[in-house]
């Protein structure tokens, strides 16, 4: 009990922070109880200079965007693997072991090519990077959970005429569809909590909720309250989706070096 | 460099610990375990850099709930953030999120030991040591290995957490490898060296990812 409130107090206590104003959070030692408020999270949702809400709407169409072709692209490529077997059993290890390598070491090389593209500071070029730091997750557990099904139930639709995309779309789709919307969550969250790529390639326009949280650390002295109201916030979503994916986390993170 | 070894040893060998003896009290089962348990990953969930805002604030000297109490009930002026103390503020952050993951990986590895071997050494007579010691750890070394294993590596590349914490500083007395990299590529616009640091981190890390390939492929 005692330790699970541990494991919890940072969250507690941000929490607790983002009600106090500003004269309760300087008290010392810091009160348990107190006259909650909600004038942080007036101020960030309002301030003119901090744009929150720009930052929610990158996070989110980043997040959803990139989740949703990394699931395309894996989609195809977990069928192609498994059915038509392409690619070797070394080559997916190899696709879904990049995950152990540190993404710093891509760092320069991605920003250099970035702005010759002219990508840096923009939607697309995160979402882009995204999608390659997603594939080797959501591959593999699309791979491991393709090769669940019955080949045989394939062969029968083969038999009945159908072809490859029908079978794909008709047969496939559906039976893997609660997995692939697990993937689809995680791949979601891994991007919303991403923070190397989302502070090297923005710089105003394209910054994200974990980028805009530490921004509050200004030059004028750090704003507690406004830090502990944007921290909650961007807290909330990927914890929805974490309860509904609790049992495929096991495999999500231990996927891609167990097989 | 020297920085990331030791801070990802230490953080590996405490997540470990922590999350086997953690593991091993929820095997046990109590009342209210399923409530426990998702309360207890949640650290789990949340973005790492997140994560580091919010101990910034419980850890923080002024405001900070946890300096404040120990002050209040101990007379004592506790810096977690001055030199001396850093490394370990900063490990034990880490462990702090990362001890539910280890803690999932184990446990799922202890619900996969056949119950009748653990009747069968009650009957014998073997006591709580005698029953970790001989029957449930060398059943959960698998896990154990693979979960050290993945610490290790992430916590060796660590970079959010202490982006958010310290910058790396006071000095570069925390500057892990990753932040190393970021420092010189992007704050003193190096970009040559940065890619020279990183191409010898690869190398370093591909050495981990091949075994693990070749260990994958002994499996088959």
């Amino acid at each position: 009990m005692i330790v699970i409130l541990i494991f919890n107090l940072p969250l507690i206590n941000v929490v607790m922070t983002s009600f106090k104003n500003n004269a309760t959070i300087s008290q010392s030692p810091p009160p348990l109880l107190f006259v909650p408020t909600l004038r942080h999270y007036y101020d960030i949702l309002t301030s003119p200079t901090f744009l929150f809400s720009r930052f929610l709407t990158n996070s989110i169409l980043i997040a959803l965007f990139s989740s949703m072709i990394t699931i395309t692209i894996c989609l195809l490529a977990a069928y192609a693997i498994v059915r038509l077997g392409v690619g070797s059993p070394l080559l997916l290890a190899f696709v879904t072991n990049l995950r152990a390598i540190p993404l710093i070491i891509f760092a320069p090389s991605i920003y250099v090519l970035f702005k010759q593209f002219d990508l840096i500071d923009t939607r697309t070029g995160i979402i882009m990077v995204h999608i390659l730091v997603n594939i080797p997750i959501a591959l593999s557990l699309l791979v491991s959970f393709m090769q669940d099904i019955p080949k045989e139930i394939e062969e029968s639709a083969h038999l009945d005429g159908a072809n490859r995309v029908q079978i794909l779309l008709r047969i496939i789709l559906p039976m893997i569809s609660s997995p692939m919307v697990a993937t689809f969550i995680l791949s979601f969250m891994y991007s919303w909590n991403e923070f190397l790529f989302a502070l090297i390639l923005s710089i105003k326009k394209a910054t994200t909720l974990t980028i805009g949280a530490s921004l509050f650390i200004t030059a004028w002295g750090v704003q507690w309250g406004r830090i502990a109201a944007a921290t909650t916030l961007s807290v909330i979503p990927p914890f929805v989706f974490a309860f509904y994916v609790q049992k495929y986390l096991v495999e999500a993170f231990t996927g891609g070096l167990k097989e | 460099m020297k920085f990331s070894l030791i801070f990802g040893l230490t953080t590996t060998f405490f997540e470990l610990f922590l999350g086997f003896l953690l593991a091993y009290f929820f095997y046990l089962k109590f009342r209210g375990m399923r409530f426990l348990f998702t309360l207890l990953i949640t650290p789990m969930f949340m973005a790492p850099s997140l994560f580091g805002l919010m101990n910034r604030i419980l850890f923080n000297n002024f405001i900070g709930l946890i300096p404040g109490y120990i002050k209040f009930f101990f007379g004592i002026d506790l810096d977690f953030f001055s030199p001396k103390n850093i490394i370990w503020t900063l490990v034990g952050i880490d462990a702090l999120q990362w001890t539910p993951f280890v803690f999932l990986i184990i446990y799922a590895a202890l619900l996969g030991i056949p119950i009748q071997l653990i009747e069968a050494s009650s009957i014998d007579g073997a006591g709580t040591f005698h029953k970790i010691r001989y029957i449930i750890l060398p059943y959960i070394i698998p896990a154990l290995a693979t979960g050290g294993f993945l610490r290790f590596l992430e916590s060796f590349r660590v970079f959010d957490t202490i982006y958010v914490l310290t910058g790396g500083g006071p000095g570069d007395l925390t500057t892990s490898i990753s932040i190393f990299i970021y420092r010189t590529g992007f704050t003193m616009g190096d970009q040559g060296l940065a890619s020279a640091a990183g191409i010898i981190l690869f190398l370093l890390m591909m050495i981990p990812v091949l075994l693990t390939i070749k260990l994958a492929k002994r499996r088959w």
